[in-house]
């Protein structure tokens, strides 16, 4: 084989593999910011529910936290409530009357009803079953400034007449869940709001199992993690197989009751929910609209909501007792 | 006698007129000067203010000087001098100058003659390919007069006879210093070298041309950037960026620096009109908005008006970008290339037998591999390490083709076609809430470039323009997929006239028609499989301009134009009428075809410039402005889900008043300095931003969520530019107010859009070190952008929730960030060139914030999640290398 002695010229091909050299591209995103820009007097946080069941009704009182509450890298408990047990909770009807909550007192119990005293919960002694287009009206007095708000008991919602249990793939988890999945027929004629809730019953207490939410009868939606909000516009008139995605009934107890609800709520409550469902979404960075403070029908700067809201709710058994 | 009387046809004139022959006898008696000491008599004079003759009068009185002159042609208004103290030869320089008249020493006499006005034309063509060059220069230093060449290339010029020297210039080419010898009417072609190639040298000196264009412009706020001068500015990972040069401008500010979003003069970011090839693009960003879409090997020029927006121009209120693609026919094949850590670009420019050329151009873009490949990470609050590749990724693909076809001399072809693709994943949070974006965009343009005749141009253009948005979404919460598309499509006619009536005078007008069409969006549910639609809507935008451009002696230029505007909503459609507290009162159906909405909308335009002196000239403007589609955002970045909508009953369309005053002066031994200095205020009526919690996404009634107010906004921009020599660059300060107020938003007040900042002082400069390297520097300071800020949290539902300030209600620490960028070129050799460029951006890693959210180490659980509020920015300091070559 003979070798020419050709001058090697540059080729194309040769050049575009260039990228070398690069060591210490270094890059970071993020920094903590002094927080003493932030100091401002904490606001008052009201959440209260009225339903169109058996009382009593709830209503948590408490202040609100500060934006920076660091505490879980160094392994000490972040700040989570700031109960407010002194104020004064009135509840009131358009049709005359009035009750003065009390506030709740520790049971002994403290590991079942530990987040009671968290948050400064307060219920009626005296005050009648609510019903729908009643008007409602809550004021909590606090250190001289008053609190009000009020809203209208909405129609109620349909009847349930199914719940099976479907699966349901999470993208997120890649893990197959066990849902409810609701039957019912949607009312064209009227505009709804729905929140569907469910949870595991248990008959017995059962302190072993932390999934089972066994707080009394409306309290548990105002503590209660999941839930899903609803425009009935999204619906059809014959609503099958809708699927309330939350937690996976498989680990709770197959001798637990599943209980199902579905409320009507007022297109406030609704703008509010959904409000806090964006704030999930939107995490103030760049990709995010100019975040707000979600909308609130507590008067005086107080933040949080009142919620009036028709049940209907059905019981099923566990699918797997 | 002998001396006036010339056997012309000014002759008869005199003679009809009675023509004065004044000091004709003294001649005879006074004894003969010697011309040199008559030129440089010292003269004191006894007043200021005057008419010609006054001074003549005075001058022959005190000093026995003689004139010879027909009192014709004497000028009847009075003239100012700075001084009384002059020498005879100044002084009657600088009175001719203003009278128009030529001086002439003779036998110790001064004769006073009109001057003699010659015609100077010709054309101007590119060396290398014999094309013409359309909005070529031709200037007149002595003088201060210019002209602009046609389509053409064809220019003409009026002057005084004499000799002089001209200067030739176009952008992208060499300028020509040719002495001008004008006593008769002459014809004088001249052809202009390219400015080397776009690798090859380090060209500024177009920067010289754009300093006399600027001069003599009548346009008050418009910028002329050569291509050179954007690739040689350091950018974010060596990605050349139009848009992003821009930003360097005096008068534009960008909330999150590094993107290619930009408000002009506290316009939103919607109101900027951004034309390639006459062709809208309506979304200009690669990933978010990082990197433009539009690829610099194919740019020829941008042209950038911020204040008085020409007439020809609609449909926006804040400012136009013409980019004007590539059009010189290349001589053979030639390739240009490029690697980079962002993207790889390759471009193929050759002539199609002798009428024709094409170039193609493309790029690939991988900005997420660079972040994976060098395995970057991020720090969290909590110090730990996070793996930042898994949270991101995104590729963007962007190719460009044009055709030229010169038919015959007063016949040209070009067509444009473009198509951009994007992927781009988000995810906030790490894993819990995740954004999947895709989206591409397809334009297309044929343009036909006809001339009627020397004074009567016409350029016919047809542009279609399409997008398409894709975004998958999911929530831990919801565990679902949630899926939404839609797009937008515009197909438009312009037909544009250029009349030339006589050198000083020139019309521009036409008609343009634009439809518009909203694809119907798509939204698909993943709990119900439910697929709802938002319905298509159909728009169709008209204008009808005509504009004048006026010259008036030396010093003073007009243009006035009218655009008469027109927006039509037409079906199949709903028009919604609601009642007091945004609630639906009623709704009309419209069949296909049916006018919805009709709105109009007149825009008078005005300039004037006046010319202080040789080097100095004030401008001023006035320009009214209507926008009719707006775009509403939902980030700071530039997102495919910021959509397009049409004014309808419920949105008015927009418009702006804008004033403007500048001066430009231009300063040194080479005149190689220049000052602009503007002031302005500018007003929008029924500005648009969200009211609280808006709900836009995939609304129905979208119109409820929105609030109408006003901006004022006011400012001064200065700008230092240094144009020639081995050191050019430019320093630009602006400051500049915006404020809005909104009924119905932060109770009523008046506050501040987030991209508002007081102070913007920018420093861009470039060194060439030698034949070879070229070390550029640019460097920003300016005050901080303005944010909400969370103030604190609540529990709802076991869940912690944010609270937030007022509206934009904090300002961030003020931004500053020094870029650098090395450049080395190849020796010169015949086939290959090629360029290495070296850079960093943020040089000493300033963390400056574009943003403050609060990050949850467990997100939304009270009991066990810390949270902190942590400014996040952008990057810190990224090196980066590209190598461009060419053969």
């Amino acid at each position: 084989m003979e070798f020419s002695r050709f001058t090697m010229r540059p080729r194309a091909n040769t050049l575009w593999i260039l990228l070398v050299g690069l060591t210490c591209l270094h890059s970071s995103c993020v920094e903590q910011i002094d927080s003493s820009l932030l100091t401002r007097p904490r606001k008052v946080v009201i959440d209260g529910l009225v339903t169109d069941q058996q009382g009593p009704y709830y209503v948590k009182v408490s202040y609100s936290l500060d934006a920076n509450n660091p505490g879980y890298p160094n392994h000490s408990t972040p700040e989570i409530s700031k109960p407010i047990n002194d104020a004064v909770v009135i509840l009131a009807d358009n049709i005359g009357h009035v009750d003065t909550l009390e506030l709740w007192q520790s049971p002994s119990d403290t590991t079942r009803f530990q987040e009671w005293s968290d948050w400064g919960v307060y219920y009626t002694r005296h005050f009648p079953q609510a019903r729908s287009g009643i008007t409602y009206y809550l004021t909590v007095q606090h250190q001289g400034k008053s609190y009000e708000a009020s809203a209208t008991m909405p129609l109620p919602p349909p009847v349930i007449d199914q719940v099976t249990f479907k699966d349901f793939q999470s993208n997120y988890y890649n893990s197959i869940y066990k849902v409810p999945s609701v039957f019912f027929k949607e009312p064209r004629h009227q505009q709804n709001y729905y929140r569907f809730f469910y949870r595991g019953q248990n008959p017995t207490p059962d302190n072993g199992s932390s999934y089972i939410f066994n707080d009394p009868e409306n309290f548990w939606p105002l503590v209660y993690q999941f839930y899903l909000v609803f425009d009935d516009q999204l619906l059809k008139p014959q609503v099958n197989d809708l699927l309330i995605p939350g937690q996976d009934i498989k680990f709770w107890p197959p001798r637990a009751d599943i209980n199902v609800q579905i409320h009507t709520i007022t297109k406030e409550a609704f703008d509010y929910f959904r409000v806090l469902d964006e704030q999930v979404k939107n995490n103030g960075q760049i990709f995010s609209p100019v975040p707000t403070s979600p909308p609130t029908n507590i008067s005086n700067g107080g933040l949080g909501f009142f919620i009036v809201a028709s049940v209907s709710q059905k019981d099923v058994p566990h699918p797997f007792r | 006698m002998k001396y006036i009387l010339k056997p012309d046809r000014e002759y008869s004139l005199y003679k009809k007129f009675g023509f004065l022959l004044l000091w004709a006898l003294l001649m005879a008696s006074l004894p003969a000067q010697s011309q040199q000491q008559l030129r440089y008599k010292k003269i004191q004079l006894q007043r200021t203010n005057g008419t010609i003759q006054d001074f003549l009068k005075d001058l022959h009185q005190h000093y026995q000087i003689n004139f010879s002159y027909d009192e014709h042609i004497l000028p009847q208004k009075t003239f100012k001098l700075y001084k009384k103290s002059w020498k005879l030869q100044d002084l009657l320089q600088k009175l001719g100058q203003q009278a128009q008249l030529k001086v002439k020493y003779v036998n110790g006499q001064v004769i006073l003659k009109k001057w003699k006005k010659v015609k100077v034309s010709g054309t101007i063509k590119g060396q290398n390919d014999n094309e013409y060059l359309l909005g070529a220069t031709v200037y007149v230093p002595e003088l201060n007069i210019g002209s602009v060449s046609d389509a053409r290339g064809r220019y003409q010029l009026l002057i005084p006879s004499g000799n002089y020297t001209s200067v030739f210039s176009y952008i992208g080419h060499q300028s020509i210093y040719q002495p001008l010898k004008a006593q008769e009417n002459i014809s004088l072609d001249v052809k202009l070298r390219p400015q080397a190639d776009v690798l090859g040298e380090v060209v500024i000196r177009s920067f010289r041309d754009a300093s006399i264009a600027q001069l003599t412009s009548d346009q008050t706020d418009k910028h002329i950037l050569p291509i050179e001068n954007i690739k040689q500015i350091p950018t974010l990972a060596g990605e050349a960026d139009v848009l992003k040069s821009l930003q360097r401008m005096p008068g534009t500010q960008n909330a999150a620096v590094g993107t290619t979003n930009f408000s002009v003069r506290g316009g939103s970011y919607d109101q900027n009109l951004i034309l390639l090839d006459g062709i809208p693009l309506y979304n200009t960003g690669h990933t978010a908005g990082f990197f433009s879409v539009i690829n610099p090997d194919i740019i020829q020029s941008v042209h950038f008006y911020k204040g008085a927006l020409p007439a020809k121009y609609g449909g926006r209120l804040s400012s136009v970008v013409s980019i004007e693609s590539h059009d010189q026919a290349p001589k053979k094949l030639q390739i240009r290339g490029g690697v980079g850590l962002i993207s790889s670009r390759l471009a193929v420019e050759a002539p199609l037998g002798k009428k024709a050329s094409f170039i193609i151009a493309g790029r690939q873009g991988y900005p997420s591999e660079v972040v994976h490949l060098l395995d970057l990470h991020r720090t969290t609050i909590t110090g730990s390490s996070q793996d930042f590749s898994g949270d991101y990724f995104a590729q963007f693909q962007d190719l460009y083709a044009k055709f030229n076809f010169r038919l015959n001399t007063s016949n040209q072809l070009s067509i444009t076609t473009f198509r951009v693709q994007d992927e781009f994943l988000n995810r906030i949070g790490g894993w819990l809430h995740n954004n999947k974006y895709r989206w591409n965009n397809l334009g297309g343009a044929i343009t036909w470039n006809h001339q009627y005749n020397k004074q009567l141009n016409s350029q016919l253009r047809l542009i279609y323009s399409d997008i398409n948005y894709q975004d998958e979404y999911n929530t831990a919460f919801n565990l679902t997929t949630d899926q939404w598309t839609s797009g937008f499509q515009q197909v438009g006619l312009t037909l544009d006239f250029d009349y030339e009536t006589s050198p000083t005078s020139k019309f521009n007008f036409g008609i343009s028609g634009h439809r518009h069409y909203f694809k119907s969006a798509e939204f698909k549910e993943d709990i119900t499989s439910h697929t709802s639609n938002l319905p298509a809507k159909q728009a169709l935008e008209v204008g009808l301009y005509m504009d004048h451009q006026l010259s008036l002696g030396n010093k003073w230029s007009f243009r006035y134009g009218l655009r008469l505007s027109g927006f039509y909503n037409f079906g199949e459609g709903v028009r919604y009428v609601y009642g007091p507290n945004q609630q639906l009162a009623h709704t009309t159906q419209f069949g296909s075809g049916q006018v919805i909405d009709r709105f109009y909308g007149i825009e008078p335009k005005l300039s004037v410039r006046y010319l202080l002196n040789q080097h100095s000239s004030l401008r001023f403007s006035y320009n009214r402005s209507y926008q009719y589609l707006h775009q509403l955002s939902n980030s700071l970045v530039s997102l495919p889900s910021d959509v397009w909508i049409p004014a309808n009953n419920n949105i008015k369309p927009r418009f702006a008043d804008q004033l403007t005053l500048g001066h430009f002066y231009r300063f040194g031994q080479k005149k190689q300095f220049s000052l602009s200095s503007e002031i302005y205020y500018k007003q929008t009526h029924r500005t648009i931003d969200y009211q609280d919690n808006a709900q836009l996404f995939f609304n129905r009634n979208v119109e409820t969520q929105l609030r109408f107010g006003q901006d004022k906004s006011h400012g001064l921009e200065l700008m230092l530019a240094k144009n020639t020599g081995k050191l050019t660059g430019w320093i630009g300060y602006t400051w500049s107010k915006t404020e809005r107020q909104i009924p119905g938003i932060n109770n009523d007040q008046v506050f501040m859009p987030s991209f508002d900042r007081r102070h913007n002082l920018s420093l861009t400069m470039s060194y060439a070190l030698g034949k070879r390297w070229v070390i550029s520097s640019n460097y920003s300071y300016m005050s901080g952008t303005r944010v909400t800020l969370p103030q604190g949290q609540f529990v709802v539902n076991n869940r912690t929730y944010n609270f937030y300030t007022d509206r934009n209600g904090y300002q961030l620490p003020n931004f500053h960030q020094w870029d650098l960028s090395l450049t080395l070129k190849s020796k010169k050799r015949k086939k290959w060139q090629g360029e290495w460029i070296f850079g960093v951006t943020n040089v000493y890693n300033q963390k400056n914030p574009t943003a403050v959210s609060l990050t949850k180490s467990v997100p939304f659980h009270p009991k066990i999640s810390s949270h902190s509020l942590v400014k996040s920015y952008l990057f810190g300091w990224v090196p980066s290398i590209t190598y461009n070559f060419k053969f």
